[in-house]
């Protein structure tokens, strides 16, 4: 590969980006063992590169939907430490002023539509803002996030036949971490899950969710199709959740094995895929990737901090927002 | 002032609000050339094209969501859901999705969409084509719930719907489309959460929404000949409810028979009664009566269908008896 | 610092959970990811993962209680010297729930009292539900559980108008009683008497005193003749004035809780030229006027608060206290 000056700035933004996400749930599922944070929540990590390939593909004016399992996709598409935290611990000074929490971060500015709690719920939404666009003549793209579980609501099907029908400028990208909760994809979904996209005449494609790199070159592609009017497209991400279902999903060795879990994390990391490329292209020596991570755990460090102490909303908030005023 | 159809009503309602902002759009199933099977939206597709009258697939929950995407991203769409019975396939999107996007948001994202659908039995169209779901909508927070009750309500409540920067649910009867009514020729809109007071009373307030507005109306002209004097009055939305019109009646006239086609149980008849118990018990010479469609699947058969649903004659025989005294339900 | 191993939250609705055996003992090495120990909770029992390095150290709970999330349970230390022994004692912190729990208590009772004062508007008067399910028993004299079936507008009614249902109904009124009921009623239970008396020896007696009111000197009079004929009864005695003015007789005895009280009104009409003051509604009126060498005691009054019967024993023993006044100081 060549070694410009732009891929070198690039690669180091895809590095810390991943970062970032892997650091923030790192955060968070402290801040949940320590029974700080309300609620539950769902980790991100070990899917980085899904989020952080796709998202580098897009402008801010691109938009995104999210799943209950969205801080990655959240922090990738431009969100900020300080407003994910507190949101997370239901501060007002948080994305959704703390009325939406780890499953409804949405930040409209950067793009994101929100996550959404309902599995597939947001699939008709991310279809919506691409006829939105088609509507405008604009060429924006909307990326749809989801995880396989969500192959099987029936909604999907319905809005990739009207996606395909009318060309939205729309991407499917389906995160397939191997288990829908606490199944596994195999018992959930029969046949191959490409196909199910192609049967509406939709071009799909897999890659390995991993190689964030990959991910990037494949995205851009499509994303660029999108824009000139030949979506919609589909992928398939293969990818690996490191945490349960949510936290707290501890015992989980009746659906898969710590073998498995720990192959992945050593193996299959890809932080340390690309993290590895870096060094081994000469890009970053191991001590400015470690300095990469301490300068962006420091941070998350401040941010926690500052969540921590930041105000709750006020109690007459409660009944703001139910409608907007006219 | 011409005197047009409650379809005829709507369609105007959605084609000035087209020509006002580009951001309205119409989407359902066969509401282009077909004009869906009410013929409410024929014509439209000729001045506004395809690309603004969409038609869709049958895929209700589909094009649901593809309007409360649109809708979040700045446009005004107004969804045709074929019949009000089929609120169950869309209540996802409806009310998981448009309803809380705003509150979950912060109020930082929100959804202006109509979801135009109708209500009301008696067409001989049984348990699938008949209910009346309002009530369903009106319990989900962030819905607003327009329940016009001739066309010159059906107007001036679409277009103030289409405005509305939140979801809006707007219940048409569909026994009402070819029913006629004046309308003036200038613009104008209703306001949402303003009752109107058909006629003025003393002995008992009825109080009816949409096809039940005629029934009460029909039911004061009963009351008359006895001398008894009913004040007439249609919430027009029932989110938000104008309740200061509902409890000042019913503070004058001691009396009330609520009467809704929704379902009795725990339906709109039972909201509006418990508010006027709540809010105006000191003033009831009488329990306030509800009246609202039987609690069983809607029935094919014409001489089941009928019982189920609340009429004039049994509206006057309620409210009679609470005037008089005489026991609707024993002690 | 060492790390603090805390009681994670491991459910949706979980508070809290039980250490059920330490797969690790205090001083032992522990790699991130080793299970440490296993905990139950009401729906299952689960490993706990080592989220540090280190070795086990300062044990705080004991096994088989329950530990509060969020508690700490031991801390995991870098260095074997740093490695503390544990502490058998109960956690202090469930001290510390049992407390919030007082205090949520003492709120609830607080909001229980709170909800007895809701004011409820009629036109521009306001009162509370207390005061009104108070004075209905007061006036009917029964106890709150027998219940008087009338609508919520009689009764209110019934209330300002100082009736008593329960007489009403002893009298024939049929249950459930609503507003008509009562207000057709009053209008045909209003009852009158009239007296005529020598005003000779009175006058004398006023005559001796330039200060004394006459509308005093019969209020205490219908005061006295009242105690003398009933005496289990209260009567308030007010006087009214023909500029509108009421002032409460200040004779009056108060009455004991619940008992059954009257209220009736006095108005002199000595100094001008009527001869009677009643505006044919509901309400017990006493009028005095005077002509011709004669009182004339003209009194409008209500059946359901004065039986006919025992307004003509009261109007004449009033009556004979006028004519001769010595009765009135025996």
């Amino acid at each position: 590969m060549k070694k410009n000056k732009h891929n070198t700035e690039f690669y180091l933004r895809l590095y810390k980006q991943m970062t970032k996400i892997r650091v923030f749930e790192d955060n968070a599922n402290q801040l949940y063992l320590d029974a700080k944070m309300p609620g539950l929540t769902h980790m991100y990590s070990g899917e980085e590169a899904v989020a952080v390939g796709i998202c580098e593909a897009l402008r801010i004016s691109d938009k995104i939907t999210s799943t209950h399992r969205g801080h990655g996709h959240c922090m990738a598409k431009g969100a900020n430490f300080n407003q994910m935290f507190c949101e997370l611990l239901g501060k007002v000074e948080g994305y959704c002023r703390g009325k939406g929490g780890s499953m409804h971060i949405a930040d409209q500015a950067n793009g994101n539509l929100g996550a959404n709690a309902i599995v597939g719920g947001s699939m008709g939404i991310a279809t919506g803002s691409a006829l939105r666009a088609k509507l405008q003549k604009s060429d924006d793209v909307t990326v749809c996030f989801f995880g396989d579980g969500a192959t099987a609501q029936g909604l999907m099907y319905e809005v990739m036949n009207m996606a395909a029908l009318w060309q939205l400028p729309i991407i499917y990208a389906c995160e397939n971490n191997g288990y829908s909760e606490y199944t596994t994809t195999e018992e959930i979904a029969a046949g191959s899950i490409l196909e199910r996209a192609r049967a509406f005449g939709i071009e799909a494609f897999n890659v390995d969710g991993q190689d964030v790199i990959a991910v990037n070159k494949l995205a851009s592609d499509l994303v660029e199709k999108a824009r000139k009017g030949k979506g919609p497209f589909f992928i398939e991400l293969m990818t690996y959740r490191y945490h349960g279902h949510h936290v707290g999903d501890i015992n989980r060795t009746y659906y898969r094995s710590k073998k498995e879990e720990l192959d992945w994390k050593n193996n299959r990391d890809p932080i340390q895929i690309l993290g590895s490329f870096l060094e081994s292209e000469g890009i970053a020596s191991d001590a400015e990737l470690m300095e990469i991570h301490s300068t962006i755990s420091r941070e998350a460090k401040d941010a926690v901090d500052y969540a921590l102490n930041a105000a709750y909303p006020d109690t007459s908030e409660v009944d703001l927002h139910v409608f907007q005023e006219v | 002032m011409p005197e047009i159809t409650l379809s005829q009503a709507v369609n105007q309602a959605i084609a000035e609000e087209m020509r006002r902002d580009s951001n309205v759009f119409l989407i359902g199933e066969d509401v282009a050339e077909a004009g869906t099977p009410f013929k409410v939206t024929s014509g439209l597709v000729e001045e506004f094209s395809t690309e603004r009258v969409i038609d869709t697939p049958i895929s209700e929950p589909g094009f649901m969501g593809l309007a409360v995407g649109a809708a979040m991203t700045g446009s005004r769409p107004i969804v045709d859901l074929m019949f009000g019975d089929f609120l169950f396939l869309v209540m996802d999107q409806l009310c998981n999705q448009a309803a809380k996007i705003h509150y979950m948001s912060g109020g930082k994202l929100n959804v202006p969409l109509v979801l135009r659908t109708n209500l009301g039995a008696t067409r001989r169209s049984a348990a699938q084509h008949s209910q009346s779901l309002h009530a369903l909508v009106a319990h989900v927070p962030g819905l607003k719930v327009a329940m016009p009750s001739s066309a010159y309500e059906a107007k001036g409540l679409l277009k103030t719907a289409i405005r509305d920067n939140n979801p809006v649910v707007i219940f048409e009867d569909k026994l009402m489309y070819q029913d006629k009514a004046f309308v003036p020729d200038e613009e104008y809109l209703l306001p949402f959460g303003e009752a109107a007071i058909l006629k003025e009373g003393r002995d008992v307030t009825l109080i009816g929404t949409s096809s039940m507005r005629q029934v009460c109306e029909r039911a004061a002209i009963l009351l008359d000949k006895d001398g008894i004097n009913a004040e007439v009055i249609d919430p027009r939305t029932i989110v938000p409810l104008d309740e200061n019109t509902i409890l000042n009646s019913v503070k004058k006239t001691s009396r009330a028979v609520v009467v809704d086609e929704g379902h009795q149980n725990f339906g709109t008849t039972a909201e509006i009664a418990s508010r006027i118990s709540e809010k105006a018990f000191y003033y009831l010479d009488a329990p306030v009566i509800r009246m609202g469609a039987m609690d069983v699947p809607i029935p094919f058969s014409p001489v089941l269908e009928d019982l189920t649903v609340p009429t004039a004659e049994r509206v006057a025989e309620n409210a009679r008896k609470i005037v008089s005294g005489e026991l609707v339900h024993a002690l | 610092m060492p790390y603090e191993i805390k009681m994670p939250q491991l459910g949706m609705n979980q508070d809290s959970a039980t250490i059920v055996t330490w797969l690790k003992n205090v001083g032992e090495k522990v790699n991130k990811g080793d299970p440490v120990f296993e905990v139950e909770t009401d729906k299952a029992t689960m490993e706990v993962e080592a989220q540090a390095s280190g070795y086990l150290s300062a044990i705080q709970v004991e096994l088989g209680v329950e530990v509060p999330v969020g508690n700490l349970i031991a801390t995991i230390v870098e260095n074997k010297k740093d490695i503390l022994k544990s502490i058998e004692e109960p956690n202090s912190d469930n001290k510390n729930q049992s407390v919030a729990d007082e205090g949520s208590k003492i709120d609830h009772e607080t909001i229980t009292e709170k909800s007895n004062e809701v004011t409820h508007e009629i036109g521009d008067r306001s009162f509370k539900i207390d005061t009104i399910s108070k004075d209905l028993s007061k006036k009917t004299g029964s106890s709150p559980n027998e219940k008087v079936l009338a609508s919520p507008k009689a009764k209110v009614i019934a209330v300002e108008r100082g009736l008593d249902m329960r007489r009403l109904i002893a009298r024939g009124l049929n249950e459930p009683i609503h507003s008509a009921d009562i207000m057709g009623l009053q209008s045909g239970e209003q009852a009158q008497l009239m007296a005529v008396v020598q005003d000779r020896l009175l006058l004398e007696l006023i005559q001796t005193s330039e200060d004394i009111d006459k509308g005093n000197i019969f209020a205490s009079f219908l005061l006295g003749s009242w105690h003398f004929l009933f005496p289990d009864k209260f009567l308030h005695v007010q006087i009214n004035k023909l500029d509108g003015s009421v002032s409460l007789f200040k004779e009056n005895i108060l009455p004991d809780e619940g008992a059954e009280e009257v209220i009736v009104s006095i108005i002199n009409l000595c100094d001008t030229r009527l001869f009677s003051y009643s505006s044919g509604q509901n309400g017990n009126v006493l009028s005095v006027s005077h002509s011709n060498d004669t009182f004339i005691l003209n009194f409008s009054f209500n059946v359901a608060d004065i039986k006919l019967q025992e307004a003509a024993f009261l109007l004449n023993e009033l009556a004979e206290r006028v004519e001769d006044p010595i009765r009135q100081l025996i």
